[in-house]
């Protein structure tokens, strides 16, 4: 498992692709710190207007702030809207 | 914006879900291909639950309450909005359907008619004269559009009027506008390559000579009389030969005008006795309706017509109103003073001298007055400066 994500960083490197392209790794877009969107999430964890913990896979993401909605939840997307304060990396 | 539009035609359900497990029910609503938006986090005072408040497409929110039960959650529709709602909540109410289609059908009938008939570029021309042939042609309000044959009205109309250069008529939804440009008819002015005399336009006596081309046949300080030859475009060369060519010069010569103005002491004056009668008719969608009913009074009445078209933001509609005021005129004999006279015998020449006297340079002007028993008459005598030069061509034909 490890060697095959070795193989696609190096390939993804080699010919110059952005990360997610083989990898297949999860994509965020942040609009200043007014709009997230998040592509390639598995589940929500929680959900409250202070703070969004999404599972992303290979990691849990949080993004704390004020008056958090989810504008749009799709299958393997989502976009946070509201005052975003912080974001969090946890494995 | 246009998500939204579709949003809005195809329907959507604001729905609350209250319970403890709100992420997984998310969760399953996003794994089972539902689409929700405005997801709101609330916390419920009176339940003391987290509730979460969201809208799905109508279509879409049966699929929600299997989900909700399998989380332990309570669904609430919370408003039903949309296009389909609106049909629904009005479906028994038949006649506003039917007043709808009705408003379309009209829209559509209208809308293939002709309403609105604009004339523009017309200088001499007035619009009421154009406007009065294209409609003996066809062209007018009320008239269907696939009647209308703008080509052939194009040809009539300029076979109607001589001094018409092009005519265009454009259909615009229910506007036809007729674009015209007047022609304008060119000086005769003898080609450069034909050969001309010069000749007196008017009797005077010649000032000065300026000459381009030709043999000069009189001098200056000579009288000349109407159709005099003043240069020739017969030319004797040094050898003994002729050569025929094309005279041009300028003879600047003092003439002489006498302008007469009798005014007669009796005269009648025409005036309004403020006897007047109104007439209106409303023209819409080319019918023409009467509102008043008197007709054409007897006597000495004058015709003031208007029409007062309806303009919504500058767009003409098809609904004007036709006004003819009859007014009353009588005359009554009137004596005028010698004074007043001369002041009309001074205003009629000053008429006649902005109409007739433009290009000429007056050089002085004298006036003799005769008053008889009857009349005022007052002579002028105006002295002026002018070209009087006149190209006329050779008749080659009887020169060989």
């Amino acid at each position: 498992m490890k060697k095959k994500h070795k193989a696609t960083n190096f390939i993804e490197k080699a010919i110059g692709l952005p990360a997610d392209m083989i990898s297949g790794c999860s994509h965020f877009e942040i609009n200043g710190n007014k709009e997230a969107v998040i592509e390639g999430c598995r589940s929500i964890l929680q959900y409250d207007e202070n703070v969004v913990r999404i599972n992303m896979g290979k990691m849990i993401t949080s993004f704390e702030g004020r008056d958090l909605q989810i504008k749009c939840l799709k299958p393997d997307s989502l976009v946070i809207e509201g005052f975003i304060t912080e974001i969090r990396f946890d494995n | 914006m246009f998500l939204r539009i579709i949003r809005f035609f195809l329907g959507y359900v604001s729905f609350t879900a209250c319970g403890n497990s709100i992420e997984r029910f998310f969760n399953l609503v996003a794994r089972s291909d539902v689409t929700i938006w405005n997801i709101k986090s609330v916390f419920s005072p009176e339940t003391h639950q987290r509730c979460a408040i969201a809208d799905v497409s109508a279509s879409e929110y049966k699929f929600l309450r299997p989900l909700a039960k399998k989380s332990g959650l309570k669904l609430k529709v919370k408003k039903k909005s949309g296009f389909i709602f609106f049909l629904k909540k009005y479906k028994k109410r038949i006649g506003l359907f039917l007043g709808v289609f009705v408003f379309f059908i009209t829209i559509h009938m209208l809308s293939l008619y002709v309403w609105v008939v604009r004339v523009q570029g017309n200088v001499n021309l007035t619009e009421s004269e154009i406007q009065t042939v294209i409609s003996d042609l066809g062209l007018k309000p009320g008239i269907l559009k696939k009647y209308i044959d703008t080509s052939e009205i194009e040809h009539a109309t300029m076979i109607h009027f001589n001094n018409l250069s092009w005519v265009s008529v454009n259909i615009e939804g229910c506007f036809a506008t007729v674009l015209v440009n007047e022609s304008f008819e060119p000086p005769e002015i003898v080609p450069k390559d034909k050969p001309c005399n010069i000749k007196a336009r008017c009797p005077g006596q010649i000032l000065r000579m300026e000459v381009y081309g030709g043999q000069q046949e009189v001098k200056n300080g000579d009288a000349v009389v109407e159709g005099q030859l003043l240069v020739s475009g017969i030319v004797d060369d040094q050898i003994g030969g002729t050569s025929i060519i094309h005279a041009n010069a300028k003879a600047i010569a003092a003439t002489t005008y006498e302008v007469k103005n009798n005014i007669s002491f009796y005269t009648t004056e025409n005036f309004e006795t403020g006897k007047n009668f109104l007439n209106r008719r409303l023209h819409i969608l080319g019918l023409d309706i009467p509102i008043t009913f008197q007709s054409k009074p007897q006597g000495n009445y004058e015709v003031n017509t208007s029409t007062d078209i309806l303009n919504v933001y500058g767009i003409p509609l098809p609904i004007s109103i036709y006004k003819e005021i009859w007014s009353e005129h009588d005359e009554i004999e009137k004596t005028l003073s010698i004074k007043e006279a001369k002041v009309l015998a001074e205003k009629n020449f000053e008429e006649n001298k902005q109409k007739n006297f433009q290009n000429k340079k007056i050089i002085r002007e004298h006036r003799e007055e005769k008053v008889s028993n009857e009349s005022y008459l007052l002579s002028v005598t105006v002295y002026c400066e002018e070209d009087i030069a006149v190209e006329e061509p050779i008749d080659l034909s009887i020169t060989n």
